[in-house]
């Protein structure tokens, strides 16, 4: 295998290592802060609000794409449903085959194939980093949720 | 600060637009599929549901081959007996936290408070909606892969 396509490799695996630890940092910062984790118990009310407002605002466009373009203007409707089959037919290069030869699914190919024992990232330790920052990244996230978990019931009292 | 009510409210009413949100999807997505051959004689109905679904098992089958498959993620925990401690720290972690995080059997902690607070606030008869978009929601989604599953065998020979 050329190095350049294992180093490319390596680099998509750094960026999902990456964003375990920037998550484990997260939910570090809200277990072990109390002001923090009393803030996002505060917010589970806000983030509901906002789910509710966005999916007003969504759905009326999406009522208004139904109503005007898909069962009033012909050539409306056929720019749209051209629009998903552009999609379908660029779907193998986009998601990827079974064969694992294009796509996410190549990508996911390539990082198992470089993890295996005497390929390049097994050589330099890369799968089991990533394995300990995930499982790091759990973690934290178990102890940031017991942390807001047992701070509801004070925020949200019931009269 | 809002009462325990008040947060079964808002989520009650989050859930309920986002359910008549995926009603809507699934209503256009109907009528796409049904247009398809409006496009593209040679193409028929639901040829591109068919497709995007067909390509996103093949991401998905791979997904899981890098998690499951030999030398992959879990089986480098199941190798390593650094990574099986630090598995077991986070089984301990759960198990330990298992009341703040799931909750308690009366439901005032955690999760179970929220559910609580989501099936006291189902009784106020404004949050009827909430089961209305839910049924409506369920109806199209049955509708829509039955619709596209009678299309279905002559896509992949």
């Amino acid at each position: 295998m050329p190095l350049s396509l294992d180093l490319s490799t390596v680099y998509i695996i750094d960026g999902f290592q990456g964003n375990f630890i920037l998550m484990a940092e997260l939910f570090r910062a809200i277990a072990i802060n109390s002001t923090i984790s009393d803030y996002v118990a505060n917010d589970i009310y806000y983030i509901f609000g906002f789910l509710k407002w966005l999916s007003y605002f969504l759905n009326d466009i999406s009522t208004i794409v139904n109503n005007e373009i898909m069962l009033g203007n012909a050539t409306w409707k056929g720019w749209l449903v051209g629009y998903w089959q552009r999609v379908a037919l660029n779907s193998t290069w986009l998601f990827g085959d079974w064969r694992g030869a294009w796509g996410v699914a190549y990508l996911w190919n390539r990082g198992l194939t470089c993890i295996q024992p005497g390929q390049f990232c097994y050589s330099i330790n890369y799968g089991n980093l990533t394995t300990q920052e995930a499982l790091e990244m759990v973690k934290w996230m178990f102890n940031a949720t017991s942390e807001v978990g047992r701070k509801l019931s004070i925020w949200y009292p019931w009269s | 600060m809002p009462t325990a009510a008040e947060l079964g409210n808002v989520i009650l009413q989050g859930l309920a637009e986002l359910f008549r949100l995926l009603r809507t999807l699934f209503i256009q997505l109907q009528l796409v599929g049904n247009n398809e051959t409006a496009i593209n004689t040679s193409r028929s109905a639901y040829q591109s549901f068919w497709e995007i679904w067909y390509q996103i098992g093949a991401m998905m089958h791979w997904t899981v081959n890098m998690l499951t498959g030999k030398g992959g993620y879990i089986d480098i925990i199941n190798t390593n007996s650094t990574l099986e401690n630090t598995f077991s720290e986070v089984v301990g972690i759960a198990a330990k936290n298992a009341t703040w995080m799931i909750g308690d059997i009366e439901g005032n902690n955690s999760t179970t408070f929220i559910i609580k607070a989501m099936v006291n606030a189902l009784y106020n008869p404004e949050n009827h909606v909430f089961v209305a978009n839910f049924w409506n929601m369920t109806t199209e989604m049955i509708k829509l892969v039955s619709d596209a599953l009678k299309y279905f065998p002559g896509y992949f020979p």
